[in-house]
């Protein structure tokens, strides 16, 4: 084969590869990010969170205590 | 001439598709359980022109307009508090403005923690907690990991679970603390003083004084540097 010939394909070859590499990378990368979505949504469905109010009723009672023991100590 | 480049193109896009794992790696991360730790709360905003990193105390306001700065790469960022749950899908890295109104009586009792986790692609989480308070009261200093500050009438501590710390006040105080937290223990060193070994989690601690004004201590003891989430 005309050594051109091959030059030319080899410079096509170049170009074309990494397009079809990045056209077909695109698919996986939507499908990752939609498994990374749907597991971050998932964790947060486990988490309940620091911000839960049952907190209220630990802090009652520290209130109550407080106020026992300071009547207590200074009665 | 043709046909040899359609050939190179063939070979290539079937080259491609072989050298393309049939499973990715991510789904073989996300099949681990998660657990979830007591995490370092590291994730950085700002209120008031005030920066913070992970947590505080804030005084409270009718309208709180609060900024977090959301990591690159955070397909899910959500807010919690006592009573909300906001979820923010692929929100755009930087700064990330709430404008915060708690709601009178529900989320203005103590306490009512806010939490903000950034749920990153890879597995990851970065968080941050802070609450929002307006007894404002009795005055202290606070040695907590490495820092002496000044708070008044609350104050939130992050440290190694394990590690020591020391509130100090200027007057006799009474003192009581969550059901499961470490006691204080009066300093021998210094007067009206309480050394307090951190748990892992959460730990919250009351002081009054004579005069009957508080002051609330939060403790976050961490065990973990990062948030690793399904990446454990």
């Amino acid at each position: 084969m005309n050594p051109q010939i091959m030059l030319m394909l080899l410079r096509l070859a170049l170009v074309v590869v990494p397009w079809i590499l990045k056209r077909l990378d695109q698919p996986s990368k939507a499908r990752e990010a939609e498994d990374n979505l749907k597991s971050a949504m998932r964790d947060h469905q486990e988490k309940q969170g620091e911000g839960s109010i049952q907190n209220r009723e630990a802090h009652k009672k520290i209130e109550d205590d407080l106020k026992d023991k300071a009547k207590e100590k200074w009665k | 001439m043709l046909r040899m480049i359609l050939l190179i193109v063939a070979l290539a896009a079937g080259c491609t598709t072989a050298a393309l794992p049939s499973v990715l790696p991510f789904d073989a991360v996300t099949q681990t359980s998660s657990s979830f730790s007591h995490p370092r709360r590291s994730l950085p905003w700002s209120y008031g022109g005030v920066s913070y990193v992970g947590v505080d105390i804030l005084h409270r306001q009718s309208r709180m307009s609060i900024d977090f700065q959301i990591p690159p790469d955070t397909v899910l960022f959500t807010l919690q508090s006592c009573s909300r749950d906001i979820t923010v899908v692929r929100p755009k890295a930087g700064a990330f403005r709430w404008d915060y109104t708690p709601f009178l009586f529900l989320e203005s009792q103590d306490p009512c923690y806010v939490e903000a986790t950034a749920y990153l692609s890879n597995g990851g989480q970065v968080s941050g907690m802070f609450d929002v308070s307006n007894t404002f009261q009795l005055g202290a200093t606070l040695y907590c990991n490495g820092d002496r500050t000044k708070p008044s009438g609350g104050a939130w501590c992050q440290v190694r679970a394990g590690r020591l710390l020391w509130l100090s006040f200027a007057e006799e105080v009474v003192e009581a603390h969550a059901e499961g937290c470490p006691a204080p223990t009066p300093s021998r060193q210094l007067g009206h003083t309480f050394e307090i070994a951190s748990a892992a989690g959460r730990c919250e601690y009351g002081f009054r004084s004579r005069s009957g004004e508080n002051f609330r201590l939060t403790v976050w003891g961490w065990d973990s540097i990062l948030d690793l989430g399904r990446l454990k």
